[in-house]
């Protein structure tokens, strides 16, 4: 294998982020008493934590390490990387015939989150001590809580479009100025797929009037079905922008491109996707499971959230260099035009009125 | 078989008495190429029906499997039908397999037929060369591909910077076709290169005593020759673009040309509320449609004696000497090879080395390691590498050594269900990756005292998925091998008293060897490249190379994505030269 050394001249180098401190075995005082027996639980399930998630192994490692830092009986800590869908698909077939070594499941996909989740008994019934320190929409659905946020971005190529489109209006008046220069030249994410649906959706229904600036946008894009295609044809410079770019994916890609690739989080309305995480009804290591998900709610485990590279929404976690928080889009496009998406099922014929008014206007 | 009767024997005067015939035991009355003959057969059936009967059953049920209370209905297939556009996708789907077969063969025959037939300067490295693009799955061939001819490409934006516009377009159902023909060009180069390698140069001088020049003898002894490996690669070729999903998704989805893969993956993998019923019924249509390929096939190779052409006496062929023409051979191959593959694996090795890759920014302001960096600093990753060579490397020798067992059955013996047995064999190119992946699964979960719980989520799971899916290929590769053997070399070994079983182990299991290695290096490429399956039955501590690049590419880490990828081409060009090495010298066998 050959190796190079990295010439300077690149990019600015991404900041690390300083330690993240752990108090090992200890939990804050506002834990009930008897969490003492669950620690003692997990001791005796032998160490190990199977996750059934659609999230990166990046985005785990610094969760991971600081929990092994926390409870350090906890050796090995498998985390299945699976199709947003497909978490749930796996372990029902898996439950269905004889049982399922998950422990976790982990995704962001909302409404199948909410298919899941509609049936009882899928579920361990499982009250955080983490929930009085978080916000309202830490608990997306019964025993389902936020794990981190996502918001979605308007990602644009630098050398390309001039300036930062502040909206998915702006884009909409950049496009109409000059329609050659954006003919075939946006990417949307595909509203058939789930998350795309989600994320369209979830805007539409809060900024209704956006409608007019999508029957714009639509006609010269054209759908891409996951965020690396979509990241990488930007950067080439297939396309000038996208909208409803998931930021996890995006940010890395800011910070490796020298400042070719930007993003910029729409100030007409921001979805924010939250990535939910519940414990499987039958886990093999239900303690374990316990303390793992009080973990990725607590002030240190965001901290390692934010470190992995996606969004930390706890309020007393503040952003710095390499942490993302909530807070920022907070900041930057001001609260009432931050839409959280729902995890609520929606009935077909909204899927398809929807689906079939978007794909209608898109260029095909 | 040829036991004297006895009465004869005491009438004459006694003579030497010849050799005696071996004995062979028989069991429960049956000789035992019976017994090998039905357990190939059984064995290929078990393999075969356990992804596929879950799935019929699944096409006629009104609800997931795995949800108890199904209803026996037909609506799966109303609502496939009725549901808007499937008749576009039908559509689609026969002009890009159409198209795709016919460039693969329009790329792949004339090669083979230059590089091991006639006379090229650096016909080694041709021979090389031309099977590069194989060693990639067509993922990352067609990301490359469109870092250099997509509408931002490299080669299309000096293009455009020199005629002013990009004379083609390759989001396009001829772009996809084009692309993919590349990905698989290879595959029916090997076949051709196998028979031809093989067959007989008598033919060939007869020809020329007869005053035909070297051209003449190309068309009309040559060519035709090849017509069984033809037909199996394009039928090959033909399965693997109706199921291919890499290409299409990425050319066709941004442009909204649908494909049967991209239909099944938008509907049952990736939809709001994935569609298990469409998705059997849809997998049902395509295991029709293949089926009746085999068929075809069946027919079009019924005078395979026509082609036999490795006798008894074989001699070594001579290569044909074009003269000026061949340098016209060598610009074409250049082209393919330097265009086709070259310049989009080298832009590929070279992306894994960089941040960003894009004409809009000089490549060399971000090289980076980091790439490698990530690929091999998680555990998880460089499990899936030696996953990956686990699985490969087991599997292929099984897979191998299957389809040598399978192809002489159904070729070589009078076994009365040999049609069978071929068809088994063949059967599972008609089965969409992500189904065996899926029927695979529920196969394990019903196997009785909880064997499957052994095997669920294991490599062995794997072995079974991929080998499965690699048992066409290695099955359409030594065919052709043994169809080019003289069935005189059989009969042979028979009058001298050889059983069935025996006439393989020691005649005809020799001059198998070239076709069995070359096998096994098809399989094990093919298995390495292989993801769709794993997708259901990989689980967290036995994921492959495919798999993570595919989470790398959807989590956008294309670097990573490309330095795998790179690992991944560094392996097979490790094993393959290996192999070669490992060969030299035994391929006039």
């Amino acid at each position: 294998m050959a190796t190079l050394t990295a010439c300077g001249g690149g990019g600015a180098a991404v900041e690390q982020a300083a330690e993240n401190p752990i108090a090992v075995e200890q939990v804050p005082d506002y834990y009930p008493a008897e969490y003492a027996q669950l620690i003692a639980g997990s001791k005796a399930e032998g160490g190990t934590l199977t996750i059934y998630s659609n999230t990166d192994q990046e985005n785990w490692a610094p969760v991971f390490r600081d929990f092994q830092k926390k409870y350090p009986w906890v050796a090995d800590i498998q985390a299945n990387n699976l199709d947003s869908d497909e978490v749930f698909q796996r372990v029902l077939s898996e439950q269905a015939t004889g049982g399922s070594p998950a422990d976790i499941l982990v995704s962001n996909a909302a409404q199948a989150w909410a298919e899941y989740a509609q049936q009882p008994e899928r579920l361990l019934a499982y009250q955080s001590p983490e929930l009085s320190k978080l916000t309202d929409f830490a608990q997306v659905l019964p025993n389902v809580y936020t794990m981190a946020t996502d918001p979605m971005t308007i990602a644009y190529n630098t050398s390309l479009l001039e300036r930062a489109p502040e909206s998915l209006a702006d884009l909409a008046a950049m496009a109409r100025q000059d329609p050659a220069k954006f003919q075939d030249k946006i990417t949307t994410r595909d509203v058939n797929g789930a998350f795309g649906f989600t994320v369209s959706s979830a805007f539409t229904q809060a900024a209704p009037d956006s409608w007019a600036d999508l029957e714009t946008l639509l006609p010269m894009a054209r759908p891409e079905t996951s965020s690396g295609t979509q990241t990488e044809k930007i950067l080439a410079g297939e396309y000038v922008a996208g909208f409803f770019i998931s930021g996890a994916p995006a940010y890395p890609v800011v910070d490796n491109s020298g400042g070719l690739f930007q993003v910029a989080f729409p100030k007409d309305g921001t979805v924010v996707l939250p990535r939910g995480i519940g414990i499987t009804p039958k886990a093999p290591h239900a303690n374990t499971a316990k303390l793992f998900l009080d973990f990725v709610l607590s002030q240190e485990g965001q901290r390692a959230v934010a470190e992995g590279g996606l969004t930390a929404y706890r309020p007393d976690v503040t952003a710095a260099p390499g942490l993302r928080t909530h807070q920022e889009v907070v900041d930057a496009v001001g609260a009432e035009n931050v839409i959280v998406a729902e995890y609520q099922l929606t009935p077909e014929d909204q899927v398809k009125a929807f689906v079939g008014r978007w794909d209608g206007l898109l260029a095909r | 078989m040829a036991v004297l009767p006895e009465t004869l024997t005491e009438t004459r005067p006694p003579v030497e008495p010849p050799l005696p015939a071996p004995r062979y035991r028989r069991l429960l009355g049956a000789r035992r190429e019976l017994w090998a003959q039905y357990a190939v057969l059984a064995f290929l059936a078990v393999l075969v029906l356990a992804p596929v009967v879950p799935t019929l059953i699944q096409s006629v049920l009104d609800r997931p499997l795995y949800e108890a209370g199904g209803i026996f209905t037909p609506d799966n297939y109303v609502r496939l039908f009725t549901e808007a556009g499937f008749g576009k996708v039908v559509l689609n789907t026969a002009l890009f397999a159409v198209g795709t077969t016919v460039l693969t063969l329009l790329i792949a025959v004339p090669m083979a037929v230059l590089v091991v037939r006639t006379k090229l300067p650096f016909g080694r490295v041709f021979a090389g060369a031309m099977q590069w693009p194989f060693f990639i799955s067509s993922l990352i061939l067609g990301f490359g591909w469109i870092t250099l001819y997509g509408p931002a490409g490299f080669v299309s934006t000096a293009v455009r910077d020199w005629l002013g516009f990009v004379p083609w377009n390759l989001y396009s159902i001829p772009g996809m076709a084009i692309t993919e023909a590349v990905a698989l060009a290879p595959i029916a180069y090997v076949f051709c290169a196998n028979a031809l390698r093989k067959s007989d140069a008598s033919l060939e001088s007869a020809a020329q005593v007869c005053g035909a020049r070297p051209l003449r003898v190309l068309f009309t002894v040559v060519v035709p020759m090849l017509r069984p490996p033809m037909v199996y690669s394009s039928i090959l070729v033909f399965s693997m673009s109706v199921e291919t999903l890499s290409v299409p998704l990425l050319y066709g989805q941004p442009v909204g040309i649908s494909v049967f893969s991209t239909f099944l993956y938008t509907n049952g993998l990736q939809s709001i509320d994935p569609d298990y019923g469409v998705l059997g019924a849809a997998s049902t249509l395509i295991l029709l449609v293949t089926v009746g390929l085999v068929a075809v096939q069946a027919k079009l190779l019924k005078n395979a004696q026509r082609f036999v052409s490795v006798r008894g006496k074989a001699t070594r062929p001579r290569r044909l000497e074009l003269g000026r023409l061949k340098w016209i051979g060598v610009a074409a191959i250049s082209v393919y090879v330097v265009f086709g593959a070259l310049l989009p694996i080298g832009g590929l090795v070279f992306r894994s080395f960089t941040k960003v890759f894009t004409p809009l920014q000089n490549p060399f302001q971000t090289l980076t390691t980091a790439n490698y960096d990530r690929v091999f600093g998680f555990a998880a990753y460089v499990q899936s590498i030696w996953n990956s060579l686990l699985v490969a490397g087991i599997g292929a020798l099984v897979v191998s050594f299957l389809a040598v067992l399978a192809v002489l059955v159904s070729k070589r013996s009078t076994f009365r269900h040999r049609k069978l047995v071929e068809y088994l064999a063949l059967a599972p190119q008609a089965i969409p990756g992500i189904i065996i992946g899926i029927g695979l699964f529920w196969a394990f979960a019903y196997l009785p005292f909880g064997l499957g719980g052994l095997v669920q989520g294991t490599l062995v799971a794997l072995i079974i998925g991929f080998g499965l899916r690699a048992l066409p290929s290695g099955f359409g590769s030594i065919a052709p091998s043994v169809l080019q053997l003289g069935q005189e070399l059989d009969n042979a070994a028979r009058v001298s008293g050889a059983d069935w079983v025996r006439t393989f182990t020691s005649v005809l299991g020799r001059l198998l060897t070239p076709a069995f290695a070359g096998a096994v290096i098809l399989t094990f490429v093919t298995m390495l490249k292989e993801y769709s399956p794993a997708i259901f039955l990989a689980s967290a501590d036995s994921n492959i190379i495919g798999t993570t690049m595919l989470e790398l590419w959807v989590q956008g880490n294309t670097g990573s994505v490309a330095a795998l990828a790179t690992v991944q081409i560094a392996i097979t060009a490790a094993f393959v030269g290996l192999a070669g090495l490992l060969m030299k010298g035994r391929t006039d066998a």
